[in-house]
């Protein structure tokens, strides 16, 4: 186990140069010129163009630019913004809001998905499995744009029961909302992935057996159906931390949260490389971290996943 | 077999006791059924599949019937809108801007004017095809990468896990801004699909990735290697079948969140061109009207929710026929 | 001179002056250290997050520019109608040629830390900001200044000097300019022509997260990405001191976001109006709505080398049939909901120098029948193909689709030929495309002046030196008749008289038509209920000293 756990840890040294490597380049690749665009639509002094692009190294050929932020990265520097602040604070900023944001959504969607899901899977073909069903399809079929505008109005504007923004530094009822909005596609899938787990493994073997022994029925969907249905429900959890704190764009811009998501999508607008490459540096090493717990997960959830 | 009797004590003298001397010795009468003729397959019947097994219940299943003639209606529409109006999708007259219901236009016009109506039966062509192409394309792709790292594991699988790590941190609006840069002239909507694609292979691939991993430890899997069966036959016959479950509802519920997607890059400024009647696009533009015609936004989220749901209930439906366990 | 990125931005944008304009009048006529009914409260207003530092050089955008205004005065302010009124300046005089300006400031400007507001405040910040070594965005304000092109060259000092600038006093110096501008006395208005104290040289980075000003406020703090924070400055002796204790620049990246809490009352004022409320929000009773005719001119412009659309007699045919075809009243009420008012000149309702009545403005007004005649008169000329199409480009991060997409439909409905929208992702692409010119079709321009004069919404879009590349005429239209009135225009003995020949010259456009002119973004914007002395300005910015509540 503990040979694993170290070669997955080297394994992110691979991962981490290809990332920034990929964002670097499709940064890179991204159409437009950001320093003609610091300009508006006002003639561009070639002069000062020329100042700012040897300044931000844009000057440089690609390879280069990737090395020199790769050189400077080592000694912790993630570089400048354009708008003359260090990468790393603006990071250190956008973090900390996200990562509330993220698990507030995280456990939203878990603890309802799971527990709408099981019970829509023992009790398939009742009332209230399709009621879940219809619910969870409707979170799926309607875009977040939609659904945040919605809740937003109603809960927000009309009979204000949350705040409307969550705005600079968000507390829990600030971020209630924008949480349930964001975790709400993904409490749908879950719910789905956990219906289906559990009403297929209740007629598996071994709940019989575990029934014939004398279990009590509260028991055997415990100890036996939702450990065993639990397994897929893990996997996607496990995928969508990461998918929660980057792609809480629209989220963060309909609650205006100055997260990850905005500042990330600003950052795509305004082809600002370091801070692109540097944020989605950080979003890479928590989905590896989370695929390793996940992978680990595995095994105490499934002992017959050994990982030597 | 006349002298078995003997032949068998002196091959397996290790555990058979001999008798001892001057007693009696019985011997059953032999079986005379030959064992082969116990096990031996009906060949002149039709050989039963899985997937035969599973059509052969499914037909049988309401909500199989339900969504297989929604889906048919739907692709009907898709396939010959012509036949459902007359009225160009296209035709936008802005003085008609958010006009009710009239003759011909059962459903009114939107902010341009155009007829809300046409435009959701010619969108179902545009969202229909994003849905089932990027499907289509996630799901081979993404379950070919899954299945394999699954299944074989070691340096391979550590190998396509991090990559399906690194594309699932690569911001969605920057891959569909490059991508869509890259085909600027094409008008097809096979630029969106490929960015929907770029970016969904990887969950498919990760979800097949844990249920292979469970599979293949499973008894049939040893048997089936015991039996000489090699691995490469191992993986497609025992393991992707027993994997699939999970897949299939994945599948049939990201068609539809595929179509939402589509919406969303339209949302972004990054969608179909204008051109393309789409519902994700018309969606889109009227979600800033949500609160002056909530109904120019109601009619194409409903055409959306009712594919989605068409598709998830064939998805319950074709999982249910093949676990051989939930069968009725 | 600046081109607006966003639409949603429009009626928001302007990045000047904010001092003293529209409904104040009145009161604030009376000057200096008056302290009528002033009161204690703080405002919460509609922020975004500034591109750059606050230096006043190196911002041009709002986000950065509102904030800044309020900070810095300036020689001249401008009032309610945009005319320039001294600020620090006691007198701006020019020489006979108008290439001289002798300037003499009023004595006792103070900046917040305490040091005089001299001579050299102004000119050593103005040569900073020339110096293309300090790269700051706005240096090309200052290429009207002698000595400009000396400080563009690589590796020049960073404490240069603009030849033109001369010190007489403390109080007193000259600018000599490259060629005759009668304008120069209102330009000085414009944000990038600040005074800085000497702290400023020492630190510069420092400075702009922590500036120091000689505005109606003074910095107190800028927690990015959340707020910039400003108080009232008791020792500014302007014309428009605070009437409140303070202004927080609340920071949102959507207005919908912002809107929303203007409803909720978690912001006191919004200066632009979501494309999802522009319907709504002048019957909606939970907050104070203002719409007023806006300083921001849309169009769209034709590339002069755009096949069938050229400055010939066809091209010149199709641009007038295209105008014509084009419903702006509808797309105005239907698609903008009335925050918008058509176009009939090439300058702006509260603009000096406008006018609607313009000989030829007919060609901006909707008619089909004379849209037919005139393209089939250019068919005569040479045929359009039924493989040919009019394609209309914009950016797709601005709002700017549901206006495009009724374009596209009204060009196609009147004249019966193929148009089509082209959006591009981002503002970023759309320019760069357009500077390389590489766009083939028409695009959408859009344009709001940084003084409240005709000539910024003409020489720089028009005029044949800003073409090829060297400014914003992005269309590269070259007429020596239309370069002849603005020159003429620049060498007046009074603004009346510039203005006339404005108009002379923007009559010549309308013939052209090297973009054809859509209608003005409105000043628009929602208060919180209970918020008083909420009014927009010439720049569609909220005039911040006036709030109270």
């Amino acid at each position: 186990m503990g040979k694993y756990l170290l070669r997955r840890i080297l394994q992110m040294i691979p991962v981490i140069l290809g990332t920034t490597l990929l964002i670097y380049a499709l940064v890179f690749a991204l159409p437009g010129d950001p320093v003609r665009a610091m300009f508006g639509a006002r003639p561009v002094n070639e002069a000062v163009a020329a100042q700012i692009r040897s300044e931000y190294n844009l000057d440089k050929p690609f390879i280069i630019q990737y090395l020199l932020f790769l050189k400077n990265a080592l000694s912790l520097n993630f570089g400048m913004t354009f708008s003359g602040q260090p990468v790393i604070s603006v990071i250190g900023r956008a973090f900390p809001v996200t990562i509330r944001l993220a698990l507030m959504a995280f456990v939203f969607e878990g603890i309802f998905g799971v527990i709408f899901g099981v019970i829509s899977g023992l009790k398939k073909g009742k009332w209230y499995d399709s009621v879940i069903l219809i619910v969870s399809l409707l979170l799926i079929s309607v875009p977040t744009f939609v659904t945040g505008f919605v809740l937003q109005y109603f809960i927000g504007v009309k009979w204000r029961i949350l705040p409307v923004t969550a705005g600079g530094s968000p507390g829990f009822l600030d971020l209630l909302m924008p949480a349930m909005v964001l975790g709400s596609v993904s409490m749908a899938y879950i719910i789905r992935l956990a219906r289906t787990e559990v009403s297929s493994n209740i007629s598996e073997d071994y709940v019989r057996t575990a029934r014939a022994k004398g279990m009590s029925n509260r028991s055997v969907i415990m100890r036996h159906i939702l450990r065993n249905s639990l397994i897929p429900v893990v996997t996607y959890l496990g995928t969508d931390i990461g998918a929660l704190m980057g792609g809480a764009m629209i989220t963060e811009r309909i609650f205006n949260i100055q997260g990850v998501g905005n500042t990330l999508y600003q950052a795509i607008l305004r082809g600002e490389g370091p801070l692109v490459v540097s944020i989605v540096t950080i979003l890479v090493l928590v989905f590896v971290v989370c695929n390793l717990v996940v992978d680990m997960l595995y095994a105490v959830l499934d002992p017959r996943i050994r990982y030597a | 077999m006349t002298d078995s009797n003997t032949t068998i004590s002196e091959n397996t003298n290790d555990f058979v006791v001999q008798p001892l001397h001057g007693q009696e010795r019985f011997v059953a009468p032999i079986d005379e059924t030959p064992v082969q003729e116990v096990d031996s397959v009906d060949e002149s019947k039709v050989a039963s599949s899985m997937w035969a097994d599973a059509w052969r219940s499914m037909r049988k299943n309401p909500l199989f019937i339900v969504s297989g003639i929604l889906i048919l209606i739907i692709l009907i529409v898709a396939i010959f809108p012509g036949i459902f109006t007359k009225v160009d999708p296209n035709y936008c007259n802005l003085p008609q801007s958010l006009d009710g219901p009239s003759s011909g236009h059962p459903l009114g016009f939107n902010q341009q004017g155009c007829d809300v109506y046409s435009r959701v039966v010619y969108g179902a062509r545009t969202s229909v095809s994003v849905g089932i192409l990027t499907t289509v394309i996630v799901t081979l792709f993404g379950g070919i990468v899954g299945a394999l790292a699954g299944f074989y594991g070691g340096w391979l699988d550590a190998v396509l896990s991090r990559i399906t790590d690194i594309f699932f941190a690569i911001p969605m609006l920057l891959g569909a801004i490059v991508v869509l840069q890259m085909f600027k002239t094409s008008t097809s909507i096979w630029k969106v699909v490929l960015v929907l694609a770029l970016f969904g292979w990887v969950t498919t691939a990760r979800i097949i990735r844990g249920s292979v991993l469970e599979a293949k430890n499973l008894e049939f899997n040893t048997a089936s290697t015991a039996l000489g069966s090699s691995p490469l036959r191992n993986l497609f016959r025992h393991v992707v079948p027993n994997a699939l479950a999970p897949v299939i509802v994945l599948t049939t519920t990201s068609l539809g969140s595929y179509i939402v997607a589509e919406a969303t890059l339209s949302f972004l400024g990054v969608g179909l061109p204008t051109t393309v009647v789409s519902w994700g696009g018309d969606i889109s533009d009227a979600q800033s009207l949500l609160r002056i015609d909530p109904q120019v936004l109601f009619y194409p989220s409903l055409a959306l929710a009712i594919t989605v749901l068409a598709f998830i209930m064939m998805g319950d439906a074709v999982k249910d026929a093949l676990d051989p366990k939930s069968r009725v | 001179m600046k081109k607006v990125s966003r639409l949603s931005y429009m009626a928001a944008a302007g990045s000047a002056l904010a001092l003293l304009l529209s409904g104040c009048g009145g009161s604030s006529s009376t000057s200096s250290s008056s302290t009528s009914a002033s009161t204690n409260e703080v405002m919460n207003v509609y922020g975004c997050e500034p591109q750059n530092p606050l230096i006043p050089a190196n911002t041009n955008e709002n986000c950065g520019g509102n904030p800044i205004d309020l900070l810095f005065a300036k020689l001249v302010t401008f009032d309610t109608k945009g005319n320039a009124k001294n600020e620090v300046a006691k007198s701006i005089t020019a020489n006979a040629d108008k290439t001289v300006y002798t300037i003499v400031l009023k004595s006792g400007w103070k900046f917040s830390d305490g040091t005089p507001v001299t001579s050299e405040s102004f000119t050593k910040a103005w040569s900073y900001a020339a110096d293309a070594t300090n790269a700051q965005v706005n240096a090309s304000f200052f290429s009207l200044i002698k000595g400009y092109d000396a400080l563009q060259a690589k590796g020049t000092a960073s404490d240069a000097q603009l030849s033109g600038l001369k010190v007489n006093s403390d109080t007193e110096f000259t600018v000599t300019l490259n060629a005759p501008s009668s304008i120069f006395p209102t330009m000085v208005g414009y944000t990038a022509y600040a005074p800085l104290p000497t702290s400023f040289y020492k630190d510069p980075k420092a400075f702009g997260e922590k500036p120091v000003g000689n505005g109606p406020y003074k910095f107190k703090s800028w927690t990015h990405n959340q707020s910039i924070d400003l108080v009232k400055n008791a020792d500014y002796k302007g014309v428009q001191p605070a009437k409140n204790g303070g202004v927080d620049f609340k920071v949102y990246t959507d207005p919908d976001a912002a809107y929303a809490d203007v409803q909720g009352g978690n912001l006191d004022v919004l200066e632009t109006i979501p494309s999802s409320d522009t319907q709504t929000f002048q019957t909606d009773n939970t907050v104070q709505a203002y719409n007023k005719a806006g300083s921001v001119f849309q169009s769209f412009t034709f590339p002069s080398t755009l096949t069938h659309f050229k400055l010939d007699k066809e091209g010149r045919l199709r641009r007038a049939a295209v105008s014509m075809s084009i419903d702006r009243k509808t797309i105005v009420s239907k698609v903008l909901g009335g925050v918008g008012t058509p176009a009939v000149d090439y300058t702006s309702p509260v603009t000096p120098g406008y006018s609607d009545s313009l000989t030829g403005k007919d060609v901006l007004s909707y008619n089909p029948t004379e849209a037919k005649k005139l393209w089939k008169e250019a068919n005569a000329i040479a045929p359009w193909s039924s493989s040919d199409k009019l394609t209309f480009a914009y950016n797709a991060d601005g709002g700017a689709k549901p206006v495009y997409d009724a374009i596209a439909n009204s060009v196609k409905n009147t004249l019966g030929i193929d148009a089509e929208t082209n959006p591009y992702a981002t503002f970023s692409a759309f320019r760069q495309a357009i500077t390389d010119r590489k766009v083939t079709s028409a695009f959408r321009t859009g344009w709001q002046a940084d003084y409240p004069s005709a000539e910024d919404y003409l020489t720089p879009l028009y005029s044949s030196s800003a073409a090829d590349g060297n400014g914003s005429n992005d269309g590269d239209y070259k007429n020596p008749a239309f370069d002849a009135l603005l020159a003429k225009a620049d060498q007046a003995s009074s603004t009346a008289d510039a203005n006339k020949y404005y108009q002379q010259a923007e009559e010549l456009l309308l013939k052209d038509l090297p973009a054809v002119p859509l209608y003005y973004s409105n000043a628009a914007g929602v208060a919180a209920k209970g918020v008083k002395g909420f009014v927009l300005n010439w720049k569609n910015v909220p005039v911040y000293q006036n709030l109270t509540k």
